[in-house]
């Protein structure tokens, strides 16, 4: 991999003592889309100005294709910027808003037209060239922004939580659609976001945020089976994190017992850990079902359940110690409060984070 | 709850104000309508006058070119120092809010008077002028440069208000995404932070504009005799010469003016036009 946007222990205080962003390094390939992922207050959003260039780093270089960006100021770094309310100019219609960055770069007349009709065909925006942006509906407007951001070829597209003032089903729509666009054009895009489905679902990359600085960057589907903290674990996905402990090879699950997990780290061996099972991982026993070898079985109390229609989520208790299950069943009925359900753990399902 | 239909209940609450504006604006108004053309006998003999007297439109020429100036004035005073005050985000702006409010509730009067005492001859400048060896100060009280002066000091927090009220409700994300769409600061203030703000320079030069059409007493106090504004033709008619029927259409005069200015502002730079529909 390449680095193409490289961010260089980037440190960012506001008030001189709290450090907002906390000294973060992250290496962007070239084409990659990379999710910046926290709670609000994490550094994520911050770090995305200072790569637009809207606050400027206490200490730390940002690089692109090799260039120092840190002394650049925004409207020379040619990076382009999706806001979060879209920030479309109100006064211009949706042809103008999207040929703005064009005419600032005194592109001529014909090449503006060129670009124009290209881009607002490749959001399905070509009707709506000469409304303005009050005209258009919320995902309507969000396309305007995304090509606006897109049409002068900036060499990454940043997007700051864009899609959060959608509602749930446009919200989908259009995670698909930026899915889409970045495979079209396979421009870098660094997306902000504190919602871990739309990180999971979109990225190449998941960076994960907390209190200034970045936990664990990896790909999705790693990020949630194998967080590195438990941060991790607890913010991305839903989740039981037991009490363990490492004893030769095996982890001694507090108040649940014993099971060996295949891939565990020689290192943490005698030492106290985070057991992370996801709820899913879970298997619920039937009464004649049969329990692998290696498996690990206990009883749980229900307490109650959520039936998503798809699968349930049942909530109880073993040994006073709060047990997720998810079953992807829809008779809620069988796990009535009181009712006592046998579940198993298989050892692949089990991950260890080190305390 | 008591079932009263929504439209009495709306009549209800209207009522107060409509009643108040009928008895004392609508019809002292007509009141005035009527008697420009009829006092003392029914003719259109003053506003035959009233155009035809040079003095009289060089009076209404005086008028306009001083709610002009005025403006204009109060516009670049008044433009800067709104856009500081919506743009810092620390105790700057209260700052300024706070000096601007002052001076917003201070009244008229006092701080026509507050000229009196500067452009005086015992005033601060005529004091510079001793102290530096300057000579004998100009004439400044009683010209209408102290007039037009006093009357931007008076109607500039109109402005900045009028401005402010606009700009604190530009959102930092427009100018943010001028820039990072190529656009340097002035291009950027051009193209998007300039035309934002528009809306309140429209309602900004209407208010001063049509404030200063009728200003009365900061033109008496500080002006010059020889180029009085309309407002005080109107009082001269009716104080000293009882002649109702002349101030009135003066007045009309007055209103219409404004008007007719109004209304081509609004044309030339109406919103609906600016934005869209």
């Amino acid at each position: 991999m390449t680095d193409y946007l490289e961010i260089k222990s980037i440190v960012k205080s506001f008030d001189g003592k709290i450090n907002a962003v906390d000294g973060v390094d992250l290496s962007i390939a070239k084409g990659e889309f990379i999710t910046l992922l926290g709670p609000s207050g994490s550094g994520k959003t911050t770090t995305l100005l200072m790569v637009a260039g809207f606050e400027h780093p206490t200490s730390g270089t940002i690089e692109l294709t090799g260039r120092d960006l840190t002394k650049i100021p925004p409207y020379k770094r040619n990076v382009g910027m999706v806001f979060q309310n879209y920030a479309l100019f109100p006064h211009m219609t949706v042809e103008k808003n999207v040929s703005f960055p064009l005419r600032m770069r005194k592109f001529n007349r014909s090449e503006i037209e060129t670009r124009v009709r290209r881009i607002l065909d490749l959001v399905a925006l070509t009707d709506h060239a000469a409304k303005y942006p009050r005209q258009l509906s919320g995902g309507q407007q969000q396309r305007v922004a995304l090509a606006r951001g897109l049409v002068f070829d900036p060499d990454v597209l940043l997007l700051d939580e864009p899609l959060g003032a959608l509602d749930k089903n446009l919200r989908e729509q259009m995670q698909v659609e930026i899915k889409r666009i970045h495979r079209e054009i396979g421009i870098t895009m660094v997306y902000v976001t504190h919602d871990q489905t739309e990180a999971m679902t979109m990225s190449d990359r998941i960076a994960v945020f907390n209190k200034g600085k970045i936990e664990q960057i990896d790909v999705p589907l790693k990020v949630y089976r194998e967080p590195t903290t438990r941060f991790v674990g607890e913010f991305v996905g839903d989740s039981n994190l037991f009490d363990g402990l490492v004893k030769g090879g095996a982890v001694d699950v507090t108040g649940i017992g014993a099971i060996r997990p295949p891939r565990a780290d020689p290192k943490l061996e005698g030492r106290a850990v985070d057991v992370l099972v996801r709820p899913e991982w879970l298997r619920i026993v039937a009464p004649n079902d049969r329990v692998a070898d290696g498996e690990l079985t206990f009883e749980i109390v229900v307490d109650d359940t959520i039936n998503y229609g798809d699968s349930i989520l049942l909530f109880g208790k073993a040994q006073q110690r709060s047990v997720r299950v998810r079953a992807i069943t829809s008779h809620a009925g069988i796990f009535a409060r009181g009712a006592k359900v046998r579940v198993a753990i298989d050892p692949a399902n089990v991950f260890l984070i080190a305390r | 709850m008591l079932m009263v239909r929504p439209q009495i209940v709306a009549w209800a609450l209207l009522a107060p104000a409509t009643i108040y504006l009928v008895v004392l604006f609508v019809a002292p108004l007509v009141q005035v309508l009527f008697l420009s053309f009829t006092d003392p006998k029914l003719s259109a003999n003053h506003f035959i006058r009233v155009f035809s007297a040079p003095l009289y439109l060089r009076t209404l020429g005086v008028t306009f070119q001083a709610a002009f100036t005025v403006t204009a004035a109060c516009l670049v005073l008044a433009y800067p120092l709104a856009y500081v005050m919506a743009r810092s985000k620390g105790r700057l702006g209260i700052i300024l809010l706070a000096i601007v409010g002052i001076s917003f509730w201070t009244s008229f009067l006092v701080r026509t008077y507050s000229w009196l005492v500067i452009f005086g001859n015992r005033g601060p400048i005529a004091a510079l002028y001793e102290a530096m060896g300057w000579g004998e100060m100009p004439q400044l009280l009683f010209t209408s440069f102290a007039s037009t002066l006093g009357m931007t000091h008076l109607m500039l927090p109109y402005m900045v208000m009028a401005l402010y009220a606009v700009m604190s409700r530009i959102e930092d994300n427009y100018v943010r995404a001028a820039h990072s769409l190529g656009a340097p600061p002035f291009a950027a203030f051009r193209t998007v932070y300039f035309p934002l703000s528009l809306p309140g320079v429209i309602n900004g030069s209407l208010l001063v504009f049509a404030i200063v059409m009728g200003f009365y007493v900061t033109p008496q106090l500080l002006g010059s005799p020889q180029s009085r504004m309309i407002s005080q033709l109107v009082a001269e008619q009716v104080n000293e010469l009882l002649a109702w029927g002349f101030a009135s259409a003066l007045a009309v005069v007055l209103l219409a003016a404004t008007a007719i200015v109004i209304t081509i502002y609004n044309r030339v730079a109406g919103l609906d036009r600016l934005w869209g529909d």
